[in-house]
Order: C-alpha cells, then structure tokens, then sequence
C-alpha cells in the first residue's frame, strides 16, 4: 500500500460510520440538512473518494432508490429526467433518443456498461468534473436542473453546480422541447478517446442546430468539455443569424467560424491525453464534426 | 557393390551440413502421440472460472498480520531521519521496521545495489523507507501515514541525457558516470563492409517505460519457523527468487523456502527483483507473525520493473540488389534506480536480432544508465520488442530506399536452419521464411498493395526468440520427478510452475503421452523449493522446450520401470508390452487366446505391496544445449530458436492522427503446435500487450513519477483496439525439442510496434520516433507548419507530447 509523503493529510475519518437510507426525497433532504453527511446514489463517486483516501463525513445519505427519483417524464414543451436515472436507462430511452441524441450519446459514451449501470444521472452532474460527458450535452441543449434543500427548491444552469450546496440534491434535470410547428432541432454528441473505449474524453463536444419550419437556421449551439472551467458553452453570437440568411442550411463556412471560435473560447490542459495545443486542435475538429452530424439531424427533421 | 554403398554412406555424411546441435531425442514425427497437439482443456480451467484458485492475496494463515509500506515521494534525497513513534503507538500496530532493521546487505539479480529498505539515501519515487505490520491493512496504511521521514532533497537526473550529463548527479557513488553497465564488440568488421554497401539508412528510435499490467499485483505471505521462513508468492521464478531473498534477507539458503500460489500474470514482472517479499520476511520476523503484503496498483507501477526504455541509433547497410552488409547499433538503456534483470535485458535487446539477418557484420556499443526513476526489469520479449521496433523501422526504410517490398527484403536477406550467426547463434530449425510468405499471404500483401486505399497502410515484421536461455550462470535446465500412484495416475513433481500461460497443462499432456494415460489422470505440482525439483522457472519463453524434455525423460523413466515391473509380475518379456488407455497391454501368452489388460494402478500397487516393494518414480533432467555467453555476449545462448513474421493493415484518420490497427497475420515457428489454443492464446495475448506498447500505454510524468499510477491514466489495450487477427502456426519440427516443439510465450509481441509504425509511415508519411505511436504525434506529422524539416523526424524532442519523463 502506497504512502506517499505528498499524499493529502488526513485530518477526517475515511469511512463513515453510518449510511442512512431515506425512503422519500423530504425524509433525504432532512438527513442532509442536519450536516456532516454526504449524498451517496450509484456509489462510483464515493467509491473513488474512498480510493483517493479523501476524508468522509460521518453519515452518507443514500437517494439512490427514492420513489419517483428515476422517472422520465413527458410534457409539451420539456422532458423531465429524475436524478436518479441510472446512464445505462438514459441510454436505452428511445423517445428520449429521438428528441436528444446527443444526450443519449452522451450518456452511453460513460465509461463501461457496467459502469453506467451503477452511475446516475445527478451523480454524475453534481460531481461538478469537467471531463463528464453528459454535463456536456446538457449543457449544450440548455439544460435546467431542478435543485432542493429541505425547505425550498431553485433552479440551476449546468455550469452553476458548482454552487450545489452540502444540503441541496438535485431532483431533476430538464430539457426543452420543441413543438413540431416550430422546425425541427438537431444535436450530436461527439467524444475523442485516444484508446477508443473506457477513458476519460481527450476532447468531448455537444451540439444544437434549430432549424425554423422553412429549414433556415434559428439557433445554433456548443458546448466543450474536458477544458478548464467545462462544460464551456461557446458564444456564436451572430453566426445563427448568419447561417440563417444563407439559402440551403448551413454551410461549411459558419461550421468552421464556430469551430474556431470553440477553440479560441476554450482553455485546455495537457494530460495523458494530449497536450494544451493538440487538444486545442481536436477541439475545433470535433465542434465541427458534432455540428455536421447535428444540422444533418435537424434537416432530417428527425432529431437523430 | 557393397564396399561401394558404405563408401558412398560416409561421403554422404561428411558432406552433410553439421547440424548445430546433436538431437538428443529420436522421433519419428509422423508419429506424434493424439493428445500432442490437441485442444487439451487447461487444468486449471474450471478453478480460475469458478474463484477457486488461491492466488496471493488469498492465503490466509491463523494470527496473519497486513503489511503497508512507506515510500520516498522524492527522486533523489538524503532520509535525515525517520520517526516511527506515532505509528507504534497506534493500536492494532504489531511491528514497524525501516533500514535499521534489516541486514544492510545490497542484493540484485546481476548488480547488487537495492537495499531492502533505505539506509541513508532514496533514489526514486517509490523506494521503499520504512513498512509497517497490523491486524488489517487499514490499520497498517494507517500506521504507514503517522511515519514522519525526514528528507534532504537532492539533485536528480530525470532523463537519460541529464543521467550522462557532464557532471551530472550520480545514482550510485560507485557507478561514474551513471554507468550500470556497458559492452561492445565489432564481428565481421562493420566500416569495411559499410564501405562496400550501396545503401545505407540510420536514424534514432526509442521506446518508453511499459508496465505489465498483470491483473493480480505482487504479494506475499512470510511465516518464521524458528530460524526459518516460508515465502508464498506468485512468483514466475521461486527457485531463483529464493536465492536473491535470501541474500538480501542476510540468510543461508537453507532459510528460506519459497512456495508459489497462483499466479495472476507474470510477463516477466513477478520476477522476483523487488522488495515486497524481503521486506514481508523482515515485517514476519519483527511481528512474531505471519504478514501478507500486497502491492496496491499505485505501488505496482511506482515500484514494479517495467520495460527499460531504449534508445536506438541504428545504421544499416545494403548492396544495391538487397543483400544486408553490415549493422551498427548504439544503445543506451534507462535502468532506473536499481538493475535487477535490466542488465541481462540489454544483453538480448543488443544481440538477438542478428539471428534473423545473414549481416556480414555486426558492431555494437550498449550501456545501461542509471536515472532516478523507477528501476525497470524483465517484460514479455527481454529487449527484443525495442530491438525489433529500432532496428525493424532500419529495415523498413531500407526497403523503401532499395524499391524491395519489405516480404521480399526479408526472404532475400532472412536466416534458415543451419545458420550461424556473429554471435555464435547456432538455429536448429528455422521456419522464418515460411512464416514470411505465410504472414504476406494471411493478409493479403500483394492484393492491398496492388490497389492501395488511402490513409491506409501495410507493414511487415519479422523477430526471433529463445526457447530458454543460459543467463543465471552456466546451466539452463530443468528436472522432473513423475510417481506413478496406486490408483493408477501420474503426480508430476517438478519446479517450474505456472504463470497462466498453460505450462502445467501442456507439461500434463507431455506426461499422458508418454505413459498412455489420460490428461485427467495427470497432476502437475506447484514449485515448492522444499518438495519440488529445482527450475528456474517461467522466463524466456523455456518452460515448454526445456522442462517440457525433463518431465518427458521422467515420464519415459516411469514408463520404463512400470513395464519392467509388469513384466516381472506377468512373467512376459517387457518389450512384449506397452501402456495405453490407463492399462498395461500385452498379445495373448503362448496357447492363450485373450490378450491380457491390467491397470496400471495394480502394477503399481503390486510392485509396491510385496516384500521390500518399490515405489514406482521416474527422474528426468534436460540442460538446454547452449552456450553461456561471454562478457561480449558471444555464445549460443538457446538450443532453439523461435520464429515469427507479422504483418499489419492500419488505417490512420488525418483529422486526429488517430491509428486503427484494421488486421494484423502472425505466422510462427514454435515448432510442434502442443495444444493448439494455448499457443493460439499465447500470440494474441503478446499481440495485445505489443499493441499497448505501440499505441496506448503511456504516462504523464512529474517530478520522477507517473502523475496518476494507475489504470486511469495507464491505457492498457482492450478488446475494441484488437485488429482481426489471422493466427498461423508454421509447419515446422525442432529436433532437440519435446515432440519437436519450441517456446512461443514472448515471440509474438516483439515485431509489433514497429510493424504498426512501419504502417503509419506506409499510410500517411509519418514515421514516429519514439513509443507510444499516440494520435498526437501523427497529427503533428502530417500538420506540421513545414513537414519533412531535415532530421525533423529523428529528433524525439520536436514531439509536444512524450511518453518518457522529461
């Protein structure tokens, strides 16, 4: 067993001493607001804490099983996730598939099956890591993620979870829907690995393109992961406006301009994965490879 | 007429060639037993698939205590002092030792320089402090976290080139100039012959640290009797291991027994060169109770022996026609902190390769080099995966610059049966030109190469190995006891152990063969230094070729004596009778019309079951016929060699640089195929490591050390990069060898990275210089602002992106 002089001190435990199994989401938020406890659903994240040797706090509250917690629920203008949806569900969600590819891609580009059997949605969010996949097309599709504490409720963008607080569980995540009579949205979920499978994205990249009922382009958008400060929503201001006076849907031109402005909005660090400037490369390669597969998406009318 | 045939006779065998070493054994190989050859179900198969197999970590021994070990996060300084209070108060804490506590004696497999535990000074990080003893490993991590070490940081040479700096900070006080190691030899005269050539090629290639990777980490389990301790550890060598604890344990041989467990994953990385096992003993010893330590992953790639980066620069000349002249190799070798095999290692990684080649000369110069990093060791292929990858790239551009298809260059140029090479490699069978065109065939060389698709590409490797090799003093050989039991099975006692590659099937289908038993009705011991034969156990690709011939003369042996005990029990002449199917046979006596059947268990037991009874046990021995090499690695180092030629298709994506290894064909000469999914087995599994070597194992590097040691980082190849594999075995007989076969555990790794660099270059113009052959550095190939800079190529420090620690 390695002990590195380097390694964190540890001032706290590193088990806790109690794991708390609330049967509805009041009965957890309570648990969680009288302190000292932490939000423990699909168990991978506290499994790595736990390798990492990070301290504990001295109660885990367990929400993976709460009632109504992994529903998918349908209304005209959203699709509503519950938190507790496991990655391999949200994957397998054919009508969630047709609406948002690019989640779905997300989701089932996490890690192993096997993985993704344990991990859910919320988990995965509220580990606030810039390098998950399905912050990042969330993040694109403009996604709202419904938070509580035990005594009110609020709304958070995904780039606010950074300011989930110890009480607060985020109940549900929420995506817009489009009526038909309003055109058609494409999205595409695009992820680099160096070995292919199994590893954390060397570059990850989700994109929108709305389409208005006469196939101009309404609104384009992109989000970049695996970058300092990810899932970085990149500003296009002006080029949805552009590529919508262009006759025939958008052209190559307007997929490269916000390809190149998703490199230059966005800072990567080198890793194992490639360095600061390779990344910055592939960056722009995959916006624009996520970008042509979504406005093909949305000219198809399909979504996917 | 008669006079005239014997005349005729000996002319004819004078004539012969010689061949290079005598056969020992006289086969008819037409006649090869059913179960050779044949997909025999491993022994051990439905224990590892069902979680019953005890591997390290699961020995479990009344009142055993867990071991943690504190480690230096510095590359280099001076432990000023170390301070053990905090832990020994702890509860549960049963014993604490550091430096103080062992015997201060240096061990090393060639080069003694490690310490069980540090004295004054760490050298890398990962060297082992100071270890604790406690009822649970928590308690002991624990335990290991409240030790507070003291340290004066010291300057540190992180590369090769701040290792052979002027004046550079030295490792070892006694190694000036870094030098661990260092040898050299010019066979056949090299300038003469590169004077003579018409094409010469050169360039610098370098490979990088690979770890192992074995899903089950190093571990040991220490018990003292008295003055002695038993050692369980999965170790691929428990004799030789044996040998080097007790050196470092300050104790005779005589001391220490050592008891393999199930190993999971050797390849060369259980080898026995590190501290786990001497610093259990010490912890066992302190504590008055058993102590098991297992290496966490971290601590496995901190302080395993990965693959000794080398870096090459390779020269190679060539008539205009294509015949190889001469080869000029200068090599030098990052040892990391501590030698362990790295210097055996850098002996093969220099020679081997010239028993491929007809070179009309050879020149060498090799030096081992010590750095701060992590010491490396033996890895699957000993050298000769980097020597293939540095020199096979030579050998790809030559091919180019010669307008020779590389099959073709090869054929042309390649060894065949009956070659010597500069080194005294004397091959007794030899396939490599069968594989050769068998490889090209598999993928269909011609075909792609007559219609090329783009971004595609298609290389060709080639590589010999060793089945065995005489390094550990002058002996190579193996012994074997086989009982024949009285309920009429066969107990195989021999000391060479399995590693997971299927050695003790392979040994048990040996042993069926030859006394006509079942499969079923054969055991094969685990290596006990105490019950066991002596072995040196699973390296060098030598368990088949070279305890594969002791356990069959043992076999033989139990044959003999069990005929002639059924003999004397059935008052028939012994050559009247022979065993198979479980029962001795004989034709029907004289006037008798029934042939007689008696099972061997009642010879057995009726041999033994009389006045002054025998038991019924076979010995046999096989010393590998080869030569110790000299201090200039001239000698014959192998009875037999092994062959294979690879080919590979792979398709790169410009946009990323990304490789797609599409098909990879393996053809090999391991002589006899013993049981075809195990050798099958063997060559994909070396494919896939070779693989990871090649494209997708690699580290960031800081301060000395992996950023993150792990499997997050550390990339081993899964299933989704294994190209289509075409698998083929060459029709081939090696006469000194167990029904003709030869070693096949490493060959299959070794020309893999440089056929996929090779196919790179083929596909879009890029050839790397140093491993991993990452997406990045081909995207920097192809987008280079000025591609094809002079020399560009040939600097390994134009690349942003490196697998080795800078």
């Amino acid at each position: 067993m390695t002990t590195l002089d380097r390694a964190l001190e540890h001032t706290g435990p590193l088990e806790p001493s109690m794991l708390l199994t609330p049967h509805s989401l009041d009965e957890a938020l309570r648990l969680l607001a009288a302190g000292d406890a932490a939000v423990v659903a699909g168990g991978v994240g506290h499994t790595l804490r736990r390798h990492d040797r990070r301290p504990c706090p001295a109660t885990l509250v367990s929400v993976g099983r709460l009632p109504g917690f992994d529903t998918v629920t349908w209304t005209d203008t959203e699709v509503v996730i519950g938190a507790g949806v496991r990655l391999s569900a949200l994957e397998a969600d054919v009508r969630l598939a047709a609406a948002w590819p690019m989640v779905t891609e997300a989701a089932g580009s996490v890690a192993t099956a096997r993985i993704r059997r344990m991990v859910t949605l919320g988990g995965n969010i509220a580990a606030d890591d810039d390098s998950h996949d399905p912050p990042v097309a969330l993040a694109a599709a403009g996604a709202r993620l419904t938070v509580r504490d035990a005594l009110s409720g609020r709304t958070l963008a995904i780039g606010d979870i950074g300011g989930l607080r110890r009480d607060e569980l985020i109940q549900d995540v929420r995506l817009p829907l489009t009526a038909p009579d309003q055109g058609t949205v494409g999205s595409s979920f695009q992820k680099f690995l160096v070995r292919g499978l199994w590893e954390y994205a060397c570059v990850n990249v989700g994109a929108v393109v709305r389409l208005d009922a006469r196939g101009a382009v309404r609104d384009l958008s992109l989000a970049v992961g695996s970058v300092t400060g990810g899932p970085v929503p990149v500003d296009l201001a002006g080029l949805a406006e552009e590529a919508g006076e262009a006759a025939g849907g958008i052209d190559d031109r307007v997929i490269d301009e916000a390809a190149r402005r998703a490199a230059e909005q966005t800072s990567p660090y080198g890793d194992v994965r490639g360095s600061a400037a390779y990344k910055t490369r592939m960056i722009a390669e995959f916006a624009r490879r996520a970008l042509t597969t979504a406005a093909l998406r949305a000219a198809e009318g399909t979504g996917r | 007429m008669s006079t005239a045939h014997a005349s005729a006779g000996r002319a004819a065998a004078a004539d012969a060639p010689q061949a290079p070493v005598a056969p020992e054994l006289s086969l008819d190989r037409a006649v090869l037993p059913p179960v050779i050859g044949t997909a025999v179900q491993r022994v051990d198969a439905v224990e590892k698939v069902t979680g019953r197999s005890a591997f390290a970590g699961d020995v479990r021994i009344p009142r055993m205590l867990h071991g943690a070990v504190v480690r230096s996060p510095h590359a280099h300084a001076r432990i000023v002092s170390v301070d053990t209070t905090l832990a020994e108060r702890l509860p549960g804490v049963h014993a604490v030792v550091t430096g103080a506590d062992t015997a201060r004696i240096k061990w090393g497999a060639f080069r003694p320089d490690l310490y069980p535990l540090a004295l004054d000074r760490v050298r890398y990080v990962g060297d082992e402090v100071a270890a604790v003893a406690a009822t649970d490993p928590e308690t002991a991590r624990r335990a290991a976290e409240l030790i507070r070490v003291e340290y004066e940081v010291l300057p540190a040479v992180l590369t090769l080139d701040e290792a052979l700096a002027e004046g550079a900070p030295l490792v070892h006080d006694d190694a000036v100039g870094n030098l661990a190691h260092e040898f050299g030899y010019d066979r056949g005269g090299a300038d003469a012959w590169f004077e003579r050539s018409d094409v010469i090629v050169e360039g610098v290639w370098q490979t990088t640290r690979q770890w192992h990777g074995s899903i089950e980490t190093i571990g040991c389990t220490a018990e003292w009797s008295q003055d002695r301790v038993t050692l369980w550890v999965n170790t691929q060598t428990p004799f030789l291991a044996r040998q080097r604890y007790a050196t470092a344990l300050g104790l005779p041989l005589r001391a220490v027994r050592v008891v393999q467990t199930e190993v999971g994953g050797g390849f060369g990385g259980k080898s026995g060169d590190d501290n786990t096992s001497v610093i259990c003993a010490i912890l066992a010893r302190k504590s008055g109770r058993p102590v098991q330590l297992v290496n966490t992953r971290e601590e496995e790639f901190l302080a395993g022996r990965p693959r000794i980066p080398m870096r090459y620069r390779v020269r190679l000349g060539f008539t205009s026609d294509g015949l190889v002249t001469a080869k000029d190799i200068d090599l030098i070798a990052d040892n990391g902190a501590y030698t362990g095999k790295a210097q055996a290692v850098l002996g093969a990684a220099t020679v081997r390769h010239d028993a491929l080649f007809n070179y009309r000369a050879v020149r060498a110069h090799s030096r081992l080099i010590y750095t701060n990093l992590v010491p490396t060791g033996a890895f699957r292929g000993f050298g000769n995966p980097s020597a293939d990858w540095a020199v096979g790239q030579a050998w790809d551009l030559a091919a180019a610059r010669l307008g020779i298809e590389p099959p073709d260059l090869f054929l042309l140029n390649a060894v065949e049966a009956g070659s010597v090479s500069a080194h005294n490699h004397r091959i007794s069978s030899c396939e490599l030109k069968q594989c050769i065109r068998r490889a090209a065939e598999a993928i269909g060389w011609y075909e792609k190469r007559a219609a090329p698709t783009p971004n595609r590409g298609l290389a060709m490797g080639v590589s010999v190995h060793v089945s065995g090799r005489r390094s550990f003093g002058d002996y190579d050989g193996s012994s074997a006891m086989v009982r024949l039991t009285e309920d009429g099975r066969a107990a195989v006692i021999v000391g060479e152990g399995e590693i997971g590659t299927g050695a003790r099937t392979t040994l048990a289908q040996i042993t069926a063969a030859e006394l006509g038993l079942a499969v079923a009705d054969v055991t094969v011991s685990r290596p006990d230094t105490d019950l066991t034969t002596h072995a040196l156990g699973a390296l060098a690709s030598r368990v088949t070729y070279v305890a594969g011939n002791a356990v069959r003369r043992a076999a033989k042996h139990a044959c003999e004596q069990l005929l002639g005990a059924a003999s004397r029990q059935l008052g028939r002449p012994a050559a009247e009778l022979w065993v198979e199917d479980g029962m001795v046979h004989a034709p029907p006596a004289a006037g008798e019309d029934t042939p007689v059947h008696v099972p061997v268990g009642v010879v057995v037991r009726a041999e033994l079951y009389r006045p002054n009874g025998q038991p019924i046990v076979g010995i046999g021995s096989f010393d590998n016929p080869s030569e110790f090499p000299d201090q200039a690695r001239f000698g014959n180092e192998s009875g037999a060699y092994n062959f294979v030629a690879e080919a590979a298709e792979v398709e790169v994506d410009p946009a990323t640089g990304a490789v797609t290894v599409l098909e990879l064909a393996a053809a090999v000469d391991c002589g006899t195929v013993l049981n075809p999914p195990l050798a099958q087995g063997q060559v994909e599994g070396a494919i896939a490591q070779g693989l990871g070597m090649a494209i997708t194992e690699r580290f960031d590097w800081a301060d000395g050390a992996p950023t993150r040691p792990n499997f997050v980082d550390y990339k081993l190849p899964t299933a989704g990069v294994m190209p289509t594999l075409h698998v083929e075995f060459a029709d081939s007989y090696e006469p000194t060898g167990p029904y003709g076969a030869k070693g096949v555990g490493e060959i299959a790794l070794d020309p893999v990275p440089s056929i996929v660099a090779s196919a790179v270059a083929d596909a879009v113009g890029v050839r790397i210089h140093e491993l991993p052959i990452t997406a990045e550095k081909i995207y920097w190939g192809i987008h280079r602002p000025e591609p094809g800079a002079p020399g560009a190529a040939d600097d390994p420090a134009e690349f942003p992106e490196q697998g080795n620690p800078r």
